[in-house]
């Protein structure tokens, strides 16, 4: 039997959806809203591709990667062993 | 030369080999600090602060945990650290982005383009979303700063980015969660276009 979720349920399911952590009686609770709410439909294509967007935007150029430079700086700063 | 090798020459007091140590992990490393600082400056001078650390405390390193989670750990402090000394005006937080909801549980405002996230790179050059989502990633309160940026974006498994935070794997669920949440709101208002 499908239980009738909230929005605001949904949501906050939504990881646990998306990392197929849910049992499977909520999936499918989860699934139905899904189906028959626009909003969360649309709001949870966006939940799904967020990691990778941020990812994706906010990585470092390979080029800019090698910290030699940065390293032998704050070796510089270092005081001597004794 | 291997990586315990080199700890242990390292431990020595050898630069050379401190240096090819942080070299295996350096696109992570350098990644993390400047999401957590929020620009590129501010990056590499968190990750120039950690280092600096990493090598005084070296000597402490037992090997109970990965190399790469020791040092990422004090990467994560340093870079939370200068990221609050930096701070030189209050930013709104993100949080002003996470979904609202009526009494009876259902969106509050279903007038905005819900899908932002998941078509917002064709809309925006890769540039000003870089800029944008570095300047995101700072309004984020910190204890989902760092949640997110470890387990979304340098993809470390969970357990391990838990390790980093001292917290469970339950908590940092529930961290990158609302991270994500706040993330995908903004992004709908980058891609802003209201229907």
């Amino acid at each position: 039997m499908i239980r009738t979720l909230t929005c605001r349920q949904v949501i906050a399911a939504l990881m646990d959806y998306v990392d197929d952590r849910l049992a499977a009686s909520t999936r499918r609770d989860v699934e139905h809203h899904l189906k028959t709410c626009g909003p969360c439909r649309d709001f949870a294509q966006g939940y799904r591709a967020t990691p990778g967007v941020v990812r994706r935007a906010t990585g470092v150029p390979r080029a800019a990667s090698s910290l030699r430079p940065l390293c032998a700086r704050a070796l510089k700063r270092q005081p001597p062993r004794s | 030369m291997s990586e315990r090798a080199l700890i242990r020459r390292a431990q020595a007091g050898d630069a050379v080999a401190f240096t090819d140590l942080v070299c295996l992990h350096q696109r992570g490393l350098l990644a993390l600090a400047i999401r957590l600082t929020g620009n590129d400056a501010d990056g590499e001078e968190a990750l120039q602060d950690a280092l600096i650390i990493a090598f005084r405390r070296l000597s402490t390193f037992r090997g109970e945990a990965r190399f790469s989670t020791w040092l990422y750990r004090i990467t994560v402090n340093a870079a939370l650290a200068r990221r609050k000394r930096a701070r030189r005006r209050a930013m709104p937080s993100l949080e002003e982005f996470l979904p609202q909801f009526n009494a009876a549980g259902r969106h509050k405002r279903i007038d905005v383009d819900l899908t932002g996230a998941a078509t917002i790179e064709g809309r925006v050059s890769r540039r000003e979303l870089r800029a944008r989502l570095l300047a995101a990633l700072a309004r984020l309160p910190e204890r989902y700063r760092a949640a997110v940026v470890l387990s979304d974006l340098q993809e470390l498994p969970s357990r391990e980015a838990a390790a980093i935070l001292g917290i469970d794997a339950a908590a940092l669920r529930q961290r990158v969660h609302r991270a994500r949440l706040m993330l995908r709101g903004y992004l709908d208002t980058v891609a802003g276009r209201p229907r």
